[in-house]
């Protein structure tokens, strides 16, 4: 759990790098470099970026969500079998 | 005593690797190739190079989305196939690559193209419902496809690398 972790938390550190990377060659073009910045960000950035990645966040949830399934479920009837042997004890 | 396998990491893993691959084909064949649409072309139509290079942005921001989920469905495969009580069946894989692509195209195609309208998929068509329509129902039957197939690979038991063994 901890490697996985740690490989996402690169993955994405990697992919940032990416990203700020792939910003600058928005300035490829020099006569209509700062033009194409104004665009990109424009007051409407966050709205922009927030409804791109959307989709994306919603299906990494469900993936996450099915391949963590088994592994919340045993968590969940060891916490309530956890819960009956504290009653039964007492 | 009976083993109790676990398909849940498989499964995971093959609809991110779906929907990052299924990404990458909207990507690629609807924006470079083809050229019907980007990620903005409803709200920044390219019609000047200007424009169009803000859209090339985007779409940038896009690619690298669907890149991470690649890269995370890669990362989520390994760690499966390091598990002996996860079956390494064919079938759910595939079924779960289809999944994932069919949920990318249905979840995408809701939100950016009926809810929010950002772009369409043939943003230069007069009449633009067809083809997000078809783009819906392509996405659903890969899903239905994609269930099929893991359905059937429920009773595929053998962990990764039986019958593959060294002599």
């Amino acid at each position: 759990m901890c490697r996985l972790r740690n490989l996402c938390r690169s993955i994405a550190a990697f992919a940032l790098v990416l990203l700020c990377l792939g910003s600058t060659t928005a300035s490829a073009c020099r006569q209509c470099r700062p033009l194409v910045q104004a665009g990109i960000y424009s007051h409407d950035f966050s709205s922009n970026v927030f409804v791109i990645i959307l989709p994306i966040v919603i299906l990494v949830g469900i993936a996450l969500a099915i391949y963590f399934a088994d592994t919340l479920q045993e968590l969940r009837t060891g916490a309530r079998a956890w819960h009956i042997n504290f009653d039964e004890a007492r | 005593m009976a083993h109790k396998f676990r398909r849940g990491p498989l499964i995971g893993a093959g609809i991110l690797l779906g929907a990052g691959l299924g990404g990458f084909v909207d990507g690629i064949v609807l924006h470079q190739m083809l050229q019907w649409h980007n990620m903005l072309s409803a709200r920044i139509p390219p019609n000047t190079l200007i424009d169009a290079k803000i859209n090339m942005f985007w779409d940038g921001l896009f690619h690298a989305g669907v890149w991470i989920m690649t890269a995370m469905g890669l990362a989520m495969l390994w760690r499966a196939g390091q598990q002996r009580d996860v079956p390494w069946s064919g079938k759910t894989f595939l079924g779960s690559l289809l999944l994932g692509w069919g949920l990318f195209n249905v979840i995408e195609g809701i939100i950016d193209h009926q809810i929010l309208g950002i772009h369409h998929v043939h943003e230069y068509s007069p009449n633009k419902l067809p083809w997000d329509m078809g783009f819906l129902v392509f996405g659903a039957a890969l899903i239905l496809s994609g269930r099929m197939l893991i359905r059937a690979g429920r009773n595929d038991t053998a962990p990764r690398g039986e019958g593959t063994q060294p002599k």
